[in-house]
């Protein structure tokens, strides 16, 4: 090996060696020392000189433990180092022989920490790395090149993760693998960068962190007995967190504040860290450092839940009194910030909050005592609406919803409290997809609080105590019921696989349309869909009866777990452009709205009936829908329609098929023809038909087809029939007239179902009452019976107008 | 190397990180007092606690100006009662700390010191 690249007899390498030799002797030593001092004290009480002996004895375990808990244990890196052996960990250089091949340097990630770490969080362990690397001696100049090309991009140093990736990057099937793991190479930087901000964190919480301010705080300020009941010292609780998420706003609030310039309204959605952020504030200011405004100094911030205090008085003359007492307790103290949590419930009458603005409005306007506003971003443009003078009183600080890499820092940061608190194990996976599948089902609460509460949900799920991807899945699909995981049960691969088949049970004909859907279906759950559109969007065109609804209502069943998910519009309900704010409405508003129903039910058959009856403006908004996949409510959420199928049916110019039909021409034949000339006739716009996956028109239903729908049908009568253990069967003639009788050139197939029904049932109904077929009989129907019941020509118009 | 390796930390970077260990309790100690703020504010009222700026009869005006300076009085005794303990516990914190010092730089030299002494034969006389 180079000693350029990794020298072993280096005086560090030596070091960290001894440590490594020394670290299972080191309570031996402790213990050694003890008993040196306490026999040599004693012999020498004793008058024994050689106590002396011992007693000089005991100072060389009490030294050799002092130099390992110092300097051995963690051999500090050498500054500006460039070779291996000056930046590796030193649990790792002690164990690191002279000739590693890749092999050793993986079984020796094993061993350590920071292997286990990568071990656990990314399921990358030393030992299965030892089972994939090379043993060549010669490999290890190209993994350390690379190991050291990476330790500059992570500042400098070389633990783990640094040889972990270094590794990963030698592998032929490195893609593989990764991809098999679901990670990327930038995980792993973020990996390594995560395990170095922890160690961090453990090494920083020997050294215990002095408080500003003390016994001379306290006795220079003032005596708050009102705060302390009120009111949460949040400063003594609070500490100061290493990530740089809200540092620009952090920064921001502590000017504004050292400005002098009182009252500050954080505003954000519900779920940004408006109120981590005052906690953050309040952790800094305890540390005393340099950067902090002499006007901040000393501070301590009371945080008061405004809910709580509504709840303790009795009416809005006693909060008022208790609010100014306690404002004028914090304003004596002269050290005190407050901050109003939730503050929108001062400012607005309601359930559980009282307006108390004309009190609060011209403290905040004289701006004397610093105070912190923490309001929700809808509410405050409310107040702001209805009170311009109090928006004015405050200054307004946005606090915006974190993205991908800050919601992970976050996540990384908050881990170490959810783990203990859940006895749970994350994987960096399931933070991952926290952060993915929480963006897109879970509402009323933005990044990063949106993805904390997933994670937390998804502790649940854990198995054997370690949550994983695969949890925080099961998580969105036992809570929300929404398949987000790549099909990898064996009964869904069947159901998909047999997707036509299956829908064929329920409806006859139409190939064409039941094979794209499917088709789309299997995409979808195979993973290799858009996951920014729809599952699928189509436009079913063609007259009445031919099994358009009736194949959403087939798919809603067979693969999206039943007919009550699908989520039927009829559009001949949108007729005006004031309807749009139906479409849209909020779900507290309207429960029927298709947004409102989309958010309860994500995973569902989306059916816009008679489409061509909505009003254009309703079109144009459907358009994002159709286009990415969201739709805006009423308040402005996204409401993710990506799990969803769309189904918009229509029977415009049915006609012209029937037209084209009879002139002989077969569907692939006119099916473009006709879609132009529904847009030349304006009943829809190219921009909205051409957001369709497929455009698929529906043929009439043939003869042979109808005769299938007979059987279908007799088929749920014999369901109803089996209850008194009677079957029937129908004579080929008399189903051929049951077609001739029940199919209507304006009504396709509809009226079918009634006609059979009444002529079936109506015989069975009379040979039951005539005592003519017992339990465990089979009726035989014949042409004749049905005659007899159907050719009541009222009878019959009296079915179809009913169907009508 | 072993010997060398402990002996070259110890009055080296073992040394150094001993003093700054030092000087971050001596500073802990002073934070804890912080004698500069008690001073800053050492004629201010006790705890703020006073009836504050009165606009009325002379009477009460000369009340609340004779409860501020009551007020004041108490905090300027109870401040400097504090800074006084605060210096004293310096005071004799800074004698230990220099205690630990010297022990540290002569410890590497209690083996052969106690082989001098057993050579010697000398044992000190406890009664």
């Amino acid at each position: 090996m180079d000693v350029k690249l990794f020298n072993h007899k280096s005086t560090r390498a030596v070091k960290a060696r001894i440590g490594h030799a020394l670290s299972p002797w080191v309570a031996t030593f402790e213990i050694g020392a003890i008993l040196c001092v306490v026999g040599g004290v004693s012999l020498l009480f004793f008058g024994v000189a050689i106590g002396w002996v011992l007693l000089g004895i005991a100072a060389i375990p009490m030294m050799t433990v002092k130099w390992y808990k110092s300097e051995l244990r963690d051999v500090p890196m050498t500054k500006d180092g460039t070779r291996v052996d000056e930046l590796l960990d030193s649990e790792m250089l002690g164990l690191l022989g002279d000739q590693p091949t890749p092999q050793d340097v993986a079984r020796v990630i094993a061993a350590t920490s920071g292997g286990h770490f990568f071990a656990i969080r990314f399921g990358l362990s030393g030992s299965f790395l030892e089972q994939v690397v090379s043993s060549n001696r010669d490999d290890m100049k190209v993994i350390f090149e690379e190991a050291l090309s990476i330790t500059r991009q992570v500042g400098g140093r070389m633990t783990a993760g640094v040889l972990i990736l270094a590794m990963v990057r030698q592998l032929p099937a490195k893609e593989t693998l990764l991809g098999h793991l679901q990670l990327q190479e930038a995980d792993i930087i973020r990996g390594i960068n995560w395990y170095h901000d922890l160690r961090d964190l453990i090494d920083g919480s020997h050294s215990k962190r002095a408080k500003a301010g003390g016994i001379g705080r306290d006795w220079s300020f003032g005596w708050i007995p009102n705060l302390s009941r009120f009111g949460q010292n949040i400063s003594e609780s609070s500490s100061s967190s290493r990530s740089d998420v809200h540092s620009e706003i952090l920064n921001q609030l502590m000017s504004t504040m050292g400005n002098g310039r009182g009252a500050i309204a954080l505003v954000g959605q519900t779920g940004v860290g408006k109120t981590a952020l005052v906690y953050e504030l309040a952790g800094r200011l305890m540390t005393n450092a340099s950067t902090i405004p002499e006007k901040l100094r000393y501070r301590q911030i009371f945080m008061l839940d405004a809910t709580r205090l509504v709840s303790s008085v009795d009416g809005r003359g006693a909060l008022e009194g208790l609010v100014q007492k306690l404002l004028s307790e914090a304003y004596a103290a002269k050290n005190i910030i407050i901050c109003l949590d939730n503050a929108q419930v001062f400012f607005e009458e309601g359930v559980g909050s009282i307006d108390i603005t004309n009190m609060l409005l011209p403290i905040l306007q004289a701006g004397r005592l610093p105070i912190i506003l923490t309001v929700d971003e809808q509410k405050f443009l409310q107040i702001s609406k209805r009170n311009p003078a109090l928006a004015a009183a405050v200054n307004r600080i946005n606090v915006v919803s974190t993205d991908e890499s800050d919601t992970l820092k976050v996540l990384e940061e908050q881990l170490p409290l959810i783990e203990y608190k859940r006895k749970v194990t994350y994987m960096y996976q399931a933070l991952k997809e926290s952060h993915k599948l929480s963006a897109r089902y879970v509402y009323d609460i933005a990044m990063p609080g949106q993805a904390l509460s997933l994670l937390d949900a998804a502790a649940d799920y854990a198995e054997n105590g370690l949550v994983t991807a695969r949890s925080v899945n099961m998580a969105i699909e036992k809570t929300i019921g929404v398949k987000t995981n790549i099909v990898d049960d064996e009964d869904e691969r069947d159901t998909l696989l047999n997707l036509e088949s299956l829908i064929h049970k329920r409806m006859i004909g139409q190939e064409r349309a039941v094979t794209v859907v499917s088709d789309a279906l299997r995409r979808a759950r195979a993973g290799v869909r858009n996951q920014k559109r729809p599952v699928g969007t189509f436009m079913f065109l063609g007259p009445t009866g031919v099994g358009k609804t009736e194949l959403a209502k087939s798919l809603a069943s067979v693969y999206f777990g039943g007919e009550q998910n699908i989520i039927r519009l009829d559009m001949n309900e949108f007729v005006s452009s004031s309807d749009v704010a139906r479409l849209i409405a909020d779900g507290t508003e309207d429960a029927g709205s298709l947004t409102a129903q989309v958010m309860r039910q994500p995973f569902s058959v989306v059916l816009l009936d008679e489409i061509e009856k909505a009003h254009s403006s309703v079109l144009t908004t459907l358009l994002q829908l159709l286009d990415e996949g969201i739709l805006r409510d009423a308040r402005g959420r996204e409401v993710s329609f990506r799990d969803t199928i769309v189904i918009a049916t229509s029977n415009a110019g049915a006609d012209r098929i029937q037209e084209y039909l009879h002139r002989g021409y077969d569907l692939e034949q006119f099916e473009d023809k006709f879609v132009d000339e529904l847009i030349s006739g304006n009943l829809f716009h190219p921009e909205f038909l051409n957001r369709f996956d497929e455009i698929i028109v529906f043929a009439p239903l043939s003869k042979p087809e109808l005769l299938q729908v007979v059987d279908l049908i007799l088929g749920d009568v014999n369901k109803n029939l089996a209850e008194q253990n009677i079957s029937v069967t129908v004579a080929q003639d008399a189903k051929e007239y049951l077609v001739e009788v029940g199919y209507d050139p304006r009504l396709g197939a509809r009226p079918m179902r009634r006609v059979v029904q009444r002529a079936v049932e109506n015989t069975v109904a009379k040979q039951m009452l005539a005592r003519e077929v017992r339990a465990g009989g089979v009726i035989e129907i014949t042409l004749e019976q049905v005659k007899a019941m159907l050719d009541k020509k009222k009878q019959v118009e009296e079915i179809l107008g009913a169907a009508e | 190397m072993f010997l060398v390796g402990i002996i070259s930390w110890w009055y080296g970077r073992g040394l150094q990180g001993q003093i700054g260990q030092i000087r971050d309790r001596l500073t802990a100690t002073a934070g804890y007092f912080s004698i500069g703020q008690l001073l800053s504010t050492l004629f201010s009222p006790f705890r703020q606690i006073s009836a504050g700026s009165v606009n009325g009869p002379i009477g009460a005006q000369l009340r609340a100006f004779f409860d501020q300076t009551v007020s004041r009085v108490i905090g300027a005794i109870v401040r400097s009662l504090t800074i006084f303990a605060g210096a004293l516990l310096m005071a004799a914190q800074v004698v230990v700390e220099m205690f630990v010092l010297i022990v540290w730089l002569l410890l590497p030299l209690l083996p052969v010191a106690g082989l001098i002494m057993f050579v010697i034969g000398w044992v000190p006389k406890w009664m």
